[in-house]
C-alpha cells in the first residue's frame, strides 16, 4: 500500500508540471479593419462545419459592414434574426432621423438603442469571443470598431422536465434535474428563495470548459467545509468533465474506497433539503445529478419520501431499508457459514429439510452461492446494457434457467436460489445506487470469507469494514457519525424519521450558526389547549 | 470469570469479583493523578523527568513489553477458546493471525478509529449480553451463594486478585490521557467505565454461581459459554453458543486493536520516533509468534494466568504508578509550563 502510494505519489508530481489549470491565455486584440477580424475567425475555426457566419451591411448613409458568428445548434435562430439581425439591419425603423450611425458611434448606439436582448457585452479580446461563440453566444463585429457585442442568444435543444428515473416516488414532487445547469440551479431557487442561497462559479476542464456552480445556504451551511469544497473544486485540473462523477472522485477525502463519499440525485426537492441542513451542492453542467457533500453513511439509506410519508410509517420503511442493508450484505455469508460450519444454529426442523434437498448436489454450498450470485450479477448486468427490448428476453430466459432449470437439473439447491433472491431484492431497497454497489462487491468476499472461515470469517471481514467506514470522512464529517462519534440529538432523523415538529433544529452535523429550524411547540394539540400556542 | 477465583473463593466469588474492582479505582486514581500533573505528558514522557532518562526509558519499555503481554495473553486466550468451542480442527496460528492483522488495521489508522469502532459495537455488544444474562436468570438457584462468606475473608481476597489483574486494566489511561479532549473529567468518566465493569462482571459472576455452583464453576474451562449453551427459550432460540462466540470476537478484535495501538505507540515514544507506524509490522510479527509459540496448551496458559500473571499485571497496573506518583510528590515535579 506503503509502496504504491508512493507510486502514485510521484506519478502525481511529475505531471503536475505539464498540465497547467488554466490555459496560457494571452489577450488578443481584435483589429480595426473589417476583413482581419473576419480572417481571424475563420483561421481559429477552420475545419469547424459548426460554426457559422453570416456577413451584412448595415445601410446607413455610410454603409457599415458587419458580421455574426454563432454555433450552429447552440443558439436560438429565431431570437438571432428577430433581435438582432433585423433590428440592426432594420436601424432606420427605431432609430429617429436625427441619428446617424457611423463607424465610430455605430457600436455604442446599436447596443443601447437597437439591440433589445436581456443579456449584452463587449469585449475587445478575441480569445473572449472565441470562448463566448463557444458557449453558444453569437458575436456581432462591426468594421471599424476594435470591440465587438457579445448576445447571450443561447438556445438550442434541450428536454423537458420529466419525472425522476432513478429516485421515484409515490408522494412528493415529480420534477428532476435535466443536463443545463442554470435550469438545475432555477428549480433550487424555486423551492428556496432566500438571497442567502448562494451559489459560486467554476470552470473547469481545459476542452470541455464545464460550468460548475457550488451552492450553500450562508449562515447555515459550515463556513470551513464551504471553503474545503471551494478549494479541492478550485484545485481540479483535467482536460475534460462528463459527469459529475469526475468531479467526485477529484474531490474525495480517500484515494480508495468503495464506498461513496459523496451523494448524487436527481431529485431537485432532494438537493433542496440538502442544503436546508446545511450541506453544500455542487452543480455539473450537463450532469442531471448534482453532488451533495458532505454526507455520512446512514443519510444513503434515507430517501426522501421518508419526510412525505407519515412518520411512523416513515420509520419503519427505514428500518427495513436497515434491515434490508443487513441482508443484502451478510444473508448469503450467514448461509453458507451456518451450512458448512454452524449447523447447530439451524432449528433441527429445518437442518433436516435441507439436508434432504442438498443430497446429492455436486458443488459444495459456498460454490454454490457464489454461482448463483454470479449469474445474478451477469443478468444485471446484461440488462442494464442491452436495449430495453432485448432486456425483457433476458429477464426471462435469466429467470427461467436460472431459477427452474438448473434447480430442476439437480445443480442447485432450491434455497440457495431462494437466498441470492431475497439478497437481490434487498440489494435494490437501498435507495442510493453507489452504496448498493458497494454492498454487493463486499458481499462476495464475505461469502468467499465465511466458505473458509465461517463465522470467523464473516466478523473478520466485518471488523475489516468496520474499521474502513471508522475512518472514512466525508469533508471532515466522520462517516459513521451520528453513531460513532454519537450525536444523541441528530438520532432523530437517522433510525427514526420523527415528525416534523419535533425537529427543531438542523443536524448538528453539517449546520452551523443559525440552526433553529422551526419554533417549538409547534405539535398538534388538543382544540382546547389550541389558543395557547406560545 | 475464572476459575480460579471460584475455586478459591467458592460461594464468595462474586462479592470476590466486587472487591477486585478495587485495584481498578487505585489505578484509574494514581493514573488520574498523574495525568493531571503532567497533561501533555504519556507516561514514558513523565517516567524521564521524574526518573532521569535511562531510568524514564526502562520503565517505558517495560509498559510496552506489559502491553505486549497482555495482547498476546488475549489472542492467545481467544484463539484457544474459538478452537475448543467452535473449530476444533483450525490451526489456532490462523485465529492468531487473523486476529492480529485486523488489529493491526485497525491499530494504523490511529486511536480515534478505534474510539469510534467502540463506540460503534458497544450497543452490539451490551445488547446481547444483557439479553443473555436476562434469559438464564429463571435458572438461577440463589440457595447456591449459602452460606455467606463461609471461609472467612482471605480466600475472598485471595480469589480476587486475577479479576483485580483485569479491572486494573484502567492503566492504558497513562498514554491515553493527553489524547483526551477533557483530561479533567478522566477520574469521573473512568469510574463509571469500572462501575459498569462491576456490574457485568459481577453479575456474570452470580448468575454463574447461582447456576452451576461454586464446585462445577471451578472446573469448567469457559464457564459463561457454558452458560450461553444453557439458553433455551421456546424450540428455536437454543444453542445461541456460536453466535455469542462471535459477538465476542467483535470486542476481542477491539481491545487487541487497541492494545496494539498503545504498543506501537509506546515504543515510538520510547525510543523517541516521530511515527509509530514502521513498529507496526514488528509488532505483528512479535504477537504472533509470541501467541502461537509462548504456550504449549491451553491448561499451561490457564495455568500463567490464574498464578503468575496477576502479580505482573499488578505491579504495572498499581505498582509502577504508584511509584512514579510517589516521586513526582517528593520531587515536587510538574510538567512545565
Amino acid at each position: 500500500m506503503e509502496l504504491l502510494r508512493r507510486i502514485l505519489g510521484t506519478r502525481d508530481k511529475k505531471s503536475s508540471g505539464k498540465t497547467a489549470t488554466q490555459q496560457p491565455t494571452e489577450k488578443r486584440p481584435l483589429s480595426a479593419n473589417y476583413d482581419d477580424n473576419l480572417q481571424a475567425f475563420r483561421q481559429v475555426f477552420d475545419l469547424c462545419v459548426d460554426i457559422l457566419y453570416r456577413e451584412f451591411t448595415i445601410n446607413t448613409e455610410y454603409p457599415i459592414r458587419a458580421f455574426i458568428v454563432y454555433v450552429a445548434g447552440l443558439t436560438d435562430y429565431q431570437m438571432i434574426s428577430d433581435h438582432l439581425l433585423k433590428t440592426v439591419m432594420q436601424e432606420n425603423v427605431t432609430l429617429s432621423q436625427s441619428v446617424h450611425l457611423t463607424k465610430a458611434n455605430a457600436q455604442q448606439i446599436i447596443l443601447e438603442r437597437l439591440i433589445n436582448l436581456a443579456e449584452t457585452s463587449t469585449t475587445s479580446d478575441l480569445n473572449e469571443l472565441i470562448d463566448k461563440v463557444l458557449q453558444g453566444n453569437t458575436v456581432l463585429v462591426l468594421d471599424g470598431s476594435t470591440t465587438a457585442i457579445i448576445a447571450g442568444v443561447r438556445g438550442g435543444e434541450s428536454r423537458a422536465i420529466a419525472e425522476p428515473d432513478t429516485e421515484p416516488g409515490v408522494r412528493g414532487p415529480k420534477d428532476a434535474f435535466l443536463e443545463s445547469i442554470d435550469t438545475n440551479m432555477s428549480l433550487i431557487r424555486r423551492r428556496i428563495k432566500t438571497s442567502r442561497l448562494k451559489s459560486e462559479k467554476f470552470e473547469v476542464g481545459l476542452l470541455t470548459k464545464t460550468k460548475l456552480a457550488v451552492c450553500y445556504l450562508k449562515g447555515i451551511a459550515n463556513d470551513k467545509v464551504v471553503q474545503e469544497v471551494k478549494q479541492r473544486v478550485g484545485r481540479i485540473s483535467i482536460d475534460s468533465v462528463l459527469d459529475s462523477n469526475y468531479i467526485e472522485e477529484l474531490i474525495m477525502d480517500e484515494r480508495f474506497s468503495i464506498f461513496p463519499l459523496v451523494q448524487y440525485t436527481e431529485r431537485p426537492d432532494k438537493a433542496a433539503a440538502s442544503l436546508l441542513e446545511g450541506r453544500i451542492v455542487i452543480f455539473v453542467d450537463n450532469t442531471p445529478m448534482p453532488v451533495i457533500v458532505p454526507i455520512t453513511f446512514i443519510s444513503l439509506l434515507q430517501a426522501a419520501e421518508d419526510y412525505y410519508n407519515n412518520t411512523v410509517f416513515g420509520t419503519i420503511t427505514r428500518l427495513l431499508r436497515f434491515m434490508a442493508l443487513n441482508i443484502a450484505l451478510l444473508l448469503p455469508a450467514i448461509t453458507v457459514a451456518a451450512f458448512s460450519f454452524h449447523q447447530e444454529l439451524l432449528p433441527t426442523s429445518l437442518i433436516s429439510t435441507v439436508a434432504g434437498a442438498r443430497q446429492g448436489l455436486p458443488l459444495p454450498i459456498v460454490l454454490e452461492v457464489l454461482l448463483i450470485e454470479f449469474a445474478f450479477e451477469l443478468l444485471r448486468e446484461a440488462g442494464v446494457r442491452l436495449p430495453k427490448a432485448i432486456g425483457q428476453a433476458i429477464s426471462t430466459v435469466g429467470g427461467l434457467v436460472i431459477g427452474q432449470a438448473a434447480v430442476a437439473a439437480g445443480l442447485v439447491s432450491p434455497i440457495s436460489v431462494i437466498v441470492v433472491a431475497i439478497t437481490a431484492i434487498s440489494s435494490y431497497a437501498i435507495p442510493n445506487y453507489a452504496a448498493g454497489t458497494a454492498i454487493r462487491i463486499l458481499r462476495f468476499i464475505l461469502i468467499i470469507l465465511a466458505g473458509v472461515l465461517g463465522g470467523v470469517g464473516i466478523v473478520s471481514g466485518l471488523m475489516v469494514i468496520l474499521v474502513h467506514l471508522s475512518s472514512l470522512r466525508s469533508f471532515g464529517i466522520p462517516y459513521l457519525s451520528p453513531l460513532a462519534p454519537l450525536s444523541l440529538k441528530d438520532l432523530k432523523d437517522t433510525m427514526v424519521r420523527v415528525p416534523w415538529w419535533d425537529m427543531q433544529m438542523r443536524p448538528r452535523l453539517f449546520a452551523e450558526g443559525d440552526r433553529v429550524r422551526q419554533h417549538p411547540d409547534q405539535g398538534p394539540q388538543k382544540p382546547d389547549k389550541g389558543g395557547q400556542r406560545s | 470469570m475464572p476459575g480460579i477465583t471460584a475455586e478459591r473463593a467458592k460461594q464468595s466469588a462474586w462479592i470476590a469479583t466486587m472487591f477486585a474492582s478495587l485495584a481498578g479505582f487505585i489505578s484509574l486514581w494514581l493514573v488520574g493523578t498523574l495525568g493531571l500533573r503532567f497533561p501533555r505528558h504519556t507516561l514514558p514522557q513523565y517516567g524521564e523527568i521524574l526518573l532521569g532518562k535511562t531510568l524514564g526509558k526502562i520503565v517505558g519499555g517495560a509498559y510496552v513489553l506489559y502491553f505486549l503481554v497482555v495482547n498476546i495473553l488475549v489472542i492467545r486466550e481467544f484463539s484457544d477458546f474459538l478452537t475448543i468451542t467452535l473449530m476444533p480442527e483450525t490451526p489456532g496460528v490462523i485465529f492468531n493471525a487473523i486476529i492480529v492483522l485486523i488489529g493491526a488495521y485497525a491499530a494504523s489508522k490511529g486511536i480515534e478509529v478505534i474510539a469510534r469502532m467502540a463506540q460503534f459495537v458497544l450497543p452490539l455488544f451490551l445488547f446481547p449480553l444483557v439479553l443473555i444474562l436476562g434469559m438464564v436468570t429463571p435458572n438461577m438457584e440463589l440457595g447456591k451463594l449459602q452460606p455467606f462468606l463461609e471461609g472467612g475473608i482471605a480466600p475472598v481476597i485471595w480469589g480476587s486478585v486475577v479479576p483485580a489483574s483485569w479491572y486494573g486494566e484502567i492503566v492504558v489511561l497513562v498514554i491515553l490521557l493527553p489524547m483526551v479532549n477533557k483530561p479533567r473529567e478522566i477520574k469521573r468518566k473512568g469510574a463509571l467505565a469500572l462501575l459498569a465493569a462491576l456490574f457485568f462482571l459481577t453479575s456474570d459472576t452470580l448468575i454463574t454461581l447461582t447456576i452451576f455452583g461454586p464446585d462445577l464453576i471451578g472446573d469448567l474451562l469457559f464457564p459463561f459459554w457454558y452458560l450461553v449453551k444453557y439458553i433455551e427459550f421456546g424450540n428455536y432460540v437454543q444453542r445461541m453458543e456460536s453466535l455469542f462466540v462471535l459477538v465476542w470476537m467483535i470486542g476481542i478484535v477491539i481491545k487487541v486493536a487497541f492494545f496494539y495501538y498503545l504498543v506501537c505507540f509506546t515504543t515510538s515514544q520510547v525510543l523517541s520516533l516521530k511515527g509509530y507506524k514502521p513498529i507496526l509490522y514488528i509488532a505483528a510479527l512479535v504477537q504472533i509468534l509470541g501467541a502461537t509459540f509462548l504456550f504449549k496448551n491451553t491448561p499451561q496458559l490457564s495455568e500463567f494466568l490464574s498464578h503468575n500473571w496477576p502479580p505482573f499485571g499488578l505491579l504495572f497496573e498499581v505498582g509502577l504508578p504508584l511509584i512514579l506518583l510517589a516521586v513526582a510528590v517528593i520531587r515536587r515535579k510538574h510538567a512545565r509550563g
